[in-house]
């Protein structure tokens, strides 16, 4: 070995030293990899840490990380505020990660991934100061979806099949996979939109094809792998009220007829006798489908005539 | 001398690439706790519906939409969160999903002030009957 090769290999050698001093620091704060918060946490919700084998119950303002895989039980949500202030909620019995995040203010960039393989979700697009632009993808076992600047909902697996078969663009008679069939719908905004939200938009990637859902309510239903999409279609009122029920929360419903300061009243109003200690009424299953039907249908046409952009109201069968 | 030149050189870019990895760390460090001091705001229905008026002075509708979902998975019977969030539904352009959210308060106490609210946003609109009350154990009754 000659000399001037030995110094040329004890510099390289101080030098990459020097370098590891450097980074350690920075590669061992940079381990934890939180991508957002748990913002609200409701009923059964438990995530499973990557390399872990066994799930924990979620915790409120617990930080989430890459990877985390979130699992809900029936009747249950979470939202998760990623750090770029955009909202996932996860409904009932569903499983979903984040697995990709990158967000760099200072650079007014950021690049955003999620899976989910089971059940509803909702993304809902944040504001931050500097509106960071980057790629926001969902993606489920039968598409992808980029997501531009929007509200949007989807559903995965058994629900999908039953939601979907109550759309009239649809039907009942559709095959489809109930582990892996998709609905997704455009929530908003709209062109319409007011503040400083901006009409949003997706691209769903499905065999090859993109399809844009591009107004609120509209939607799209891929049935399983291989089988052709169908759509994309207004949603209709009770596939919207089935998205509700999986993402959001319901109120006691008073029956009419019930309670005090009734003015009479039967029918419907039996199931007001079945409330329960609570202050929540039991009522029939019929009576607390129906009731807010009627009382949708009327605020529907009331919104059909303020508007006047009935091309933008859902089907209603 | 060359060599001690070089060095620092590579040293000095060790730095730089250092703070370039470090800065985006660092600021979500900063985001993570903003987002703690955020849902420490939520402690109770009042304060969500506080941020949430906040967020829509600020014109952020999209944050005030996610305070209140916050806030109704706590309380799902809160009628004032709920025709607020409708109203910001509208407000997105997206009329169907607030016919939807006003369905479900079916024959609920809603105050003069919630509803001019709504219709502010989602233009005139009937108004679910308030013949029934709320349902709620009359003083002094068994269960």
């Amino acid at each position: 070995m000659s000399v001037r090769f030995a110094a040329a290999l004890r510099r390289t050698i101080g030098t990459l030293a020097a370098g590891a001093l450097i980074a350690t620091p920075t590669l061992t704060f940079a381990q934890p990899a939180a991508v957002g918060i748990n913002a609200s946490v409701r009923n059964q919700v438990q995530i499973r840490r990557a390399g872990t084998p066994r799930p924990r119950p979620a915790v409120v303002r617990e930080r989430v990380i890459l990877n985390d895989e979130v699992q809900t039980g029936a009747n249950s949500q979470l939202q998760i505020i990623l750090l770029d202030r955009s909202t996932f909620t996860v409904g009932s019995n569903a499983r979903m990660a984040i697995d990709r995040f990158v967000y760099d203010p200072a650079r007014n960039s950021r690049s955003v991934g999620a899976s989910v393989t089971r059940g509803a979700f909702r993304f809902m697009s944040g504001r931050t100061a500097t509106r960071p632009s980057g790629p926001v993808t969902v993606r489920t076992p039968v598409a992808s979806v980029g997501i531009r600047g929007t509200i949007f909902e989807g559903v995965v697996g058994a629900d999908a099949m039953r939601i979907a078969g109550g759309e009239p663009a649809v039907g009942p008679n559709i095959r489809g996979d109930p582990k892996t069939a998709t609905l997704l719908v455009l929530r908003g905004p709209g062109s319409l939109t007011q503040g400083d939200a901006m009409k949003g938009a997706i691209d769903v990637s499905v065999q090859n094809r993109t399809i844009v859902l591009d107004r609120p309510s509209l939607a799209l239903y891929i049935p399983g792998p291989g089988l052709p999409p169908i759509g994309p279609f207004m949603l209709s009122t009770p596939g919207l009220m089935s998205f509700q029920s999986l993402l959001r929360t319901t109120p006691a419903l008073i029956p009419a007829g019930a309670g005090p300061g009734q003015q009479g009243g039967s029918g419907a109003g039996a199931g007001g006798s079945a409330s329960s200690p609570s202050g929540r009424q039991g009522g029939s299953g019929l009576s607390r489908f129906f009731a807010p039907l009627g009382v949708l249908a009327a605020t529907l046409l009331g919104l059909a005539l303020a508007n006047d952009k009935g091309a933008d109201l859902p089907t209603s069968p | 001398m060359p060599a001690l030149k070089r060095s620092s050189g590579i040293v000095g870019m060790g730095f730089l690439a250092a703070t370039i990895f470090a800065a985006p760390v660092h600021a979500q460090q900063e985001a993570g706790t903003e987002l703690e001091a955020l849902i420490a705001s939520l402690a109770d229905a009042d304060a969500g519906m506080a941020l949430a008026r906040r967020q829509i002075g600020d014109t952020d509708l999209l944050g005030a939409l996610g305070t209140l979902e916050r806030a109704m998975f706590a309380q799902p019977d809160a009628v004032a969160h709920r025709l607020l969030y409708a109203s910001l539904l509208c407000r997105l352009d997206d009329p169907a999903g607030a016919a939807v959210e006003v369905a479900l308060l079916g024959r609920q106490d809603i105050t003069d002030e919630s509803w001019a609210e709504l219709t502010a946003a989602c233009g005139p609109l009937p108004r679910p009957s308030l013949s029934a009350r709320r349902i709620s154990p009359a003083p002094g009754a068994a269960s």
